[in-house]
């Protein structure tokens, strides 16, 4: 019983420790101002009004004009990318959390925290 | 018998004693002056209409003998004419005549004969009316009936005039004779009109003045005339006569007329001379003239005989048919730079020196030497006197040398050696003057021999060498090519540019026919043909050297641009080697056969040469430095047009690499005109194939200059910065560097079997598929092949938007692929999906990626896309360390096998990161969904979600850190329910989705 209230004591705690708080309501953004060109460093990417975009680096020497295509979707606080593949015909999904979405400022995490911040970029 | 004689001849002298004895006597006391000369004087009254004066006059016989004479003693006629320069008209101191005894006895009439003059003076005067001074005999004889002097016959009988200054005025003929010191016999007789006389002449002094012209001055004169004059002394007929002045001896036979009512002079004579020294002759020439001849000198012996027939007026010259021949003569004028010296000849001259069409001038033979150069030629030349045409055969031997000195030194020609040949000549002068070639006929056959000639920087030597020319081209071979023909034909013949080029040619034979080249507004019809056992040519370091040449070209206008040529060229090489620096090529036997167009209104040089043929190539070898390798080419064969390329044969073998192309190229000419795509079908058959250099045999074609000159520039650019040097002062390299630029505009399907093909290290067996390069995009579609690791499918893209921008993606499906050995044959496998390193065994892999490289091949992290997809079963963890360490932390049984049931898995790649998606593994009592991100640098941050174990509750670990600093961390489970579908949640059911999207992307074929 003693070996038993052992295992016992332990798993009650890890329950405990692993009991959640509840769902917190998420947070939802203005696509429209996603809409433009925004930059990170080098790192460009382009949100067009139909749900595609572009996106180059010219660090690496792309242009806009080579910039690489996507199609992206804003729900609520979720931003996802699909990479698409040019010519092998693949796709490339990529999730982020929107944490902040101004005329000015762009910035979200994706699942591994790794967090993304751009600044509007006005022609 | 001689008695006889003794008593004849004392009888005979007895009888001449007494003769002489009789004549003394009288001559002593019967005819003396006293009765004479009254006598005489009584007579001259009865002839002379003129004044006159006679000396004491004496009887002669000794000095007349045999007839009797009588000797006057100064004796003068004088007859005044108006204009005449001298009222005497003769005076002398001593005239002789015979006369004859018995009509002096029976008639007492003393009738003078072989009158003799001596040293006195004569001046015969004919005024512009015609009257002459010596019209002094009295005509009618009635009026003198003592006397009995029958005037129209005169016999003159033996006229000797001695040391007698003789002149002769005729003013209608314009005509002013002197003679001075004349010795002159005259024998004739006078009957009415006409007479009949032998002049002769010796040693006299003459002059002659016409016109105000001196024809002759002072000149020795000798003559020989045997004359009858007729028509009131307007006629005169010459037999066999001769006049030497200054000894130039003139031979005449024939008549002279004059026309009193013009004064013309018309002559029908033979002439002749001989032995004339020429420049003698020319001496002779009035000093009005001497300007025409003044401008040379010439010297040697003429002789002529002819034919003087005509008219000598003012208006005109009789026709004069001429031989003339020299001997040994000399020529030399002005401006020339050496004289003609042993000249020889005999030429015909017919001519009225005023028409045309009948003079010529007919060269039987001439020759002569300038230096060490001669020439000989005949023919004839017509039109003297104004178009001069010639029509001659000329031979000769020149030493170029000697004519340097007439070429104008600012040509900056030089030349040394010998030319002989013939060469016949048929033109006008005009035609000569104005290089109306066409309208000239020249032919002949020259030889050289030592040949050097140099003009500026330009040189040619030859040992001996023949030309053979014809213009126009009596033999075309063709109708428009008869303007001209050579042929040159020379052992040894070297050629080049000083500092610059040399050729080496032995044993050509070379011939060309052409229409006129002259035509500028359309290209010339030319046939050339030649064999040339030997050219060798180099300049710099280029250097090619050709055996065995033999070759048929020809060039013609296109018909409907004539200033545009059609060339056609059948060309053959026995051998062919060529060098170009480091470069060489060698061919054993080639055989071009083609038609060219050349249509320069064409922007494109491909659009303006547009050529059709074929190509045959026997055992090529080419070494660059452009290549790695030699290139060996034991055979092409193809037909080619404008818009077709078609490969009957084509091998080709580098290093350990062997080529077999075959197919054929469509729409060339549609393809520079930009009118449509150049389209390639080929066979391409290979026992080994080095990748590699196959790439690089055809990097960079369709590039445009501009493009290339870009990436130049990027290359450079690129190389410095990755070197950190300056851009100024590098040397592009020509070599090929990479990356491989694929050609743009064209289609091309090159159906593949290899046997056996290397890429670097790697290396592919069995390779079938098409190898297609479409418009600037080289792919690789559904390549099957083999390698050491799996039997692979591989469909590849690669285009090359611009140097360092090239785009590569790979679509790899590897079936039955053991993992160690993938990794081994793509190490980049590895850095996407390190975790593999950890496994062995067999498996299904499949992966799409595509990225954007750099000129060096090195990948673009921010443009790398990829999804992946890995199955495998049974799998061995390799590394024994890292199970027993997750072993004892997860308490696996005893029996637990180092082996991984089941994995199926898929990844993505973004950038620098790869997602690997939640996917169950199956390990011992253990099942566990994993998913992660795995990072370029080697650090990961992975989520274990232990679904199954003997634990009640599920456990969830984070593991993060990188391989040599792994971390892990007890975490809330993130996927419990995800392959429980009734329990999934809407985050795990997401993950799913992403996976199928993934899935199905890499199972549907690219859009093509």
């Amino acid at each position: 019983m003693k070996k038993a209230l052992y295992f016992l004591i332990p798993c009650i705690l890890v329950s405990l420790f692993f009991t959640s708080c509840g769902k917190e309501e998420e947070e939802s953004f203005d696509e429209s101002l996603l809409i433009g060109k925004w930059v990170s460093g080098t790192l460009f990417y382009r949100y067009d009004s139909d749900g595609t975009g572009g996106t180059w680096d010219t660090d690496d020497d792309v242009t806009e004009e080579e910039a690489q295509p996507f199609t992206w979707t804003l729900e609520k606080s979720t931003l996802t990318h699909i990479h698409i593949m040019e010519e092998m015909g693949g796709n490339v999904p990529r999730v982020y959390t929107v944490k902040e979405l101004t005329a000015e400022k762009l910035r979200y995490v994706d699942d591994f925290g790794k967090e993304y911040s751009f600044d509007k970029v006005y022609d | 018998m001689r008695k006889f004689f003794k008593i004849f001849f004392i009888t005979l002298a007895s009888l001449l004693l007494l003769l002489i004895i009789f004549i003394s006597i009288a001559l002593w006391y019967v005819f003396t002056p006293e009765r004479i000369t009254p006598i005489i004087n009584k007579q001259a009254q009865n002839i002379f209409t003129c004044d006159f004066k006679i000396g004491k006059v004496e009887p002669t016989f000794f000095s007349t003998f045999p007839q009797f004479g009588l000797e006057v003693n100064k004796f003068v006629l004088i007859n005044p004419v108006e204009n005449a320069p001298n009222d005497t008209l003769l005076s002398v101191d001593r005239l002789i005549g015979s006369f004859d005894v018995m009509t002096f006895w029976r008639e007492n009439e003393l009738i003078l004969s072989d009158i003799h003059l001596l040293n006195g003076t004569m001046n015969a005067h004919i005024d512009s009316l015609g009257v002459a001074n010596f019209d002094i005999f009295v005509t009618d004889t009635t009026e003198t009936p003592e006397t009995e002097f029958p005037l129209d016959f005169i016999d003159l009988g033996n006229v000797k005039l001695e040391n007698i200054n003789f002149s002769y005025i005729d003013e209608p003929l314009k005509l002013n004779t002197s003679l001075r010191n004349l010795y002159a016999e005259i024998d004739g007789t006078i009957f009415k009109d006409s007479a009949k006389s032998h002049i002769k002449l010796n040693n006299s002094i003459i002059s002659l003045e016409h016109a105000g012209e001196k024809y002759l001055n002072n000149a020795a004169v000798s003559m020989n005339l045997p004359v009858k004059v007729f028509k009131s002394w307007m006629l005169y007929n010459l037999n066999e006569a001769y006049l030497t002045v200054n000894d130039l001896k003139l031979f005449l036979d024939g008549s002279i007329e004059i026309d009193p009512s013009n004064w013309d002079i018309i002559t029908d004579l033979i002439y002749r001379f001989e032995g004339w020294p020429a420049e003698r002759a020319l001496d002779q020439v009035p000093p009005s003239f001497q300007s025409y001849i003044d401008w040379f000198d010439v010297t040697g012996v003429v002789d002529s005989e002819g034919v003087i027939e005509g008219i000598i007026g003012s208006s005109s010259l009789p026709f004069m048919d001429m031989q003339i021949s020299i001997k040994n003569g000399s020529y030399y004028q002005s401006g020339l730079p050496f004289p003609l010296s042993d000249i020889n000849g005999n030429v015909n001259l017919y001519t009225d020196f005023i028409t045309d069409e009948l003079t010529y001038l007919k060269i039987n033979r001439l020759n002569a030497n300038a230096l060490q150069s001669a020439f000989e030629t005949k023919g004839m030349m017509n039109n003297l006197f104004s178009d001069v045409y010639f029509n001659l055969s000329t031979n000769l031997n020149l030493n170029l040398d000697e004519f340097n000195q007439i070429i104008d030194d600012s040509l900056l020609i030089n030349m040394k050696g010998w030319v002989q040949g013939g060469i016949e000549s048929d033109f006008f002068l005009s035609q000569a003057e104005k290089m109306e070639l066409d309208n000239m006929k020249l032919s002949g056959s020259l030889t050289t021999s030592d040949l050097d000639f140099v003009f500026d920087s330009l040189w040619v030597r030859t040992d001996q060498s023949r030309i053979d020319f014809s213009l126009p081209n009596i033999d075309p071979s063709t109708q428009n090519t008869n303007f001209a023909y050579l042929a040159l034909t020379s052992g040894i013949l070297e050629t080049g540019k000083i500092g610059d080029y040399q050729a080496f040619i032995q044993n050509a034979d070379i011939s060309i026919e052409t229409s006129d080249l002259r035509d500028t507004t359309r290209i010339p019809d030319l046939i050339c043909m030649f064999t040339i056992d030997t050219l060798s040519a180099s300049m710099d370091t280029i250097s090619i050297d050709l055996k065995n040449q033999y070759a048929r070209a020809s060039i013609n206008p296109l018909i409907d641009k004539p200033e545009h040529p059609e060339i056609r060229l059948d060309y053959n090489s026995g051998g062919m080697k060529a060098n170009l620096g480091n470069n060489s090529a060698l061919i054993n036997r080639f055989h071009l056969d083609a038609d060219i167009i050349n249509d320069r209104d064409q922007a494109d040089v491909f659009q303006q040469w547009l050529v059709e043929g074929f190509i045959d190539l026997d055992q090529g070898f080419v070494n660059s430095s452009a290549f790695t390798y030699p290139v060996e080419i034991p055979s092409i064969r193809m037909d080619f047009d404008p818009e077709k390329l078609d490969i009957r044969e084509s091998r080709m073998i580098i290093d350990k690499s062997d080529f077999e192309l075959s197919g054929s190229l469509n729409n060339v000419l549609s393809y520079f005109r930009e009118d449509s795509l150049l389209r390639g079908n080929f066979n391409f058959t290979s026992r080994n194939t080095d990748l590699l250099q196959l790439m690089e045999l055809t990097s960079g074609m369709g590039i445009d200059d501009d493009r290339v000159a870009e990436n130049r520039e990027s290359l450079v650019s690129d190389q410095n910065i990755d070197k950190g040097e300056n851009v100024e002062g590098k040397n592009n390299d020509t070599t090929f560097t990479g990356p491989y630029m694929v050609p743009e505009g064209i289609d091309f399907i090159l159906s593949t079997n290899v046997k056996q093909a290397t890429f670097g290290k790697d290396t592919a067996k069995d390779i079938r598929g098409d190898v297609s390069i479409r418009d600037g995009i080289l792919l690789l579609d559904d390549l099957s092949f083999h390698t050491s690791a799996a039997k692979m499918q591989l469909t590849s893209m690669y285009r090359t938007p611009r140097r360092n921008h090239l785009y590569l993606g790979l679509d790899y499906k590897m079936l039955d692929i053991e993992i160690e050995r993938l990794l081994e044959m793509i190490p980049d496998v590895d850095t996407l999906m390190p975790m593999l390193r950890s496994f062995r065994g067999q498996g299904e892999f499949h992966m799409a990626i595509e990225s954007y490289l750099d000129s060096t091949y090195t990948i673009k992290k921010s443009t790398l896309r990829g999804a992946s997809s890995i199955r495998g079963s049974n799998l061995v963890l390799l590394d024994g360390e890292t199970f027993s360490e997750i072993a004892r932390r997860l308490r696996f049984t005893r029996q637990a096998e180092n082996r991984v049931d089941s994995l199926s898995a898929e990844f993505t790649i973004f950038r620098e990161e790869i997602d690997i998606y939640p996917f169950l593994i199956v390990m011992d009592r253990y099942s566990a969904v994993v998913a992660g991100r795995h990072n370029f640098d080697l650090t990961f941050d992975y989520h274990i979600t232990v679904v199954d174990s003997p634990l009640p509750v599920r456990l969830g670990i984070d593991l993060f850190g990188d391989m040599d600093n792994l971390e892990f961390s007890l975490a809330r489970t993130r996927y419990p329910e995800f392959y429980r579908p009734a329990r999934r949640g809407a985050v795990q059911s997401n993950q799913l989705e992403l996976r199928r999207i993934i899935r199905e992307a890499l199972t549907e074929r690219p859009d093509e």
